[in-house]
């Protein structure tokens, strides 16, 4: 994840101010993260975590990648020698199911990565962490929000990453295409992007925007 | 975010061995990226059977608590 990218900065922050309120208001004493990659920002988390609950603090770290559970596991077990670390290799979409039964859990869902699903996903997705959760458990997702329609195009320009990040290759032709999005007033967001040379480089689109 | 062709043209995906081709003016999805407003998410949560508990963010993002009731 590029270090500009916002929602990440703006997740972090959150989290470095809130964590102990967030902590508290969740009651929690098992911390259950979805798509924890690489757990880099779950201290924020785990030491108010760690600090209410003493030794019955959990935390388990739910990821596809069984490389990334274990290189965060590694970490978070010398940095946090009484906590309990249960990880587990699961697709949050199929098995919700399997996180384990230890205490009250707070299951946080952070990134912005529900922004990625279609509205019925969403549903099912949401439904999937109520069914799966005892009385008193919470949830805690992160979630990009709506902005001003005026800001977009000026944050787009004054990011860091400049413009022509919106790289496209693989034999499109950008000339071609353009983005498109279905905000009211910014169908078009640029025309004309880098053209790529090279038979062969990264097919690369990916460039989170700011609005719906 | 959607993509529209500007005008009819070949796509060769050499990693995947095939070519694709694209109408004028066809659109292709290239990701979801939805973004939210508090009533909307807390709204999604009551629709799963979750009670929004609390809420906090900078006016760009934000992070929103839920509990599961009796």
């Amino acid at each position: 994840m590029q270090p500009e990218y916002y929602p990440t900065r703006a997740e972090r922050a959150l989290l470095d101010q809130y964590g102990e309120q967030i902590i508290q208001r969740s009651g929690a004493t098992t911390l259950v993260e979805l798509g924890s990659g690489s757990s880099e920002k779950t201290p924020a988390l785990l030491d108010p975590l760690t600090a209410t609950a003493g030794g019955a603090a959990v935390y388990v770290p739910v990821d596809v990648s069984v490389s990334a559970l274990i290189a965060a596991v590694g970490k978070l077990e010398q940095e946090y020698p009484d906590l309990t670390i249960h990880g587990l290799k699961a697709d949050i979409d199929q098995h919700l199911d399997l996180i384990p039964n230890y205490g009250t859990r707070l299951v946080g869902f952070l990134g912005g990565t529900i922004d990625n699903y279609r509205p019925a996903e969403r549903h099912t997705f949401l439904s999937e962490l109520a069914k799966n959760s005892n009385s008193g458990d919470t949830v805690l997702i992160g979630v990009d929000l709506i902005k001003d329609p005026q800001r977009p195009i000026r944050a787009y320009d004054d990011a860091a990453s400049p413009p022509s990040s919106i790289s496209m290759c693989c034999g499109f032709s950008t000339g071609d295409l353009e983005l498109t999005s279905r905000y009211p007033g910014f169908r078009t967001l640029r025309r004309g992007m880098t053209k790529s040379t090279g038979s062969r480089c990264d097919c690369r689109l990916k460039k989170d925007t700011w609005w719906t | 975010m959607r993509l529209q062709a500007k005008e009819r043209h070949v796509v060769d995906l050499g990693v995947l061995d095939i070519d694709v081709e694209f109408a004028k003016d066809e659109v292709i999805r290239t990701e979801v990226s939805t973004k939210f407003t508090r009533e909307l998410i807390e709204s999604e949560f009551v629709l799963a059977g979750l009670t929004p508990a609390d809420w906090w963010s900078d006016g760009d993002y934000a992070l929103a608590l839920a509990r599961k009731d009796a």
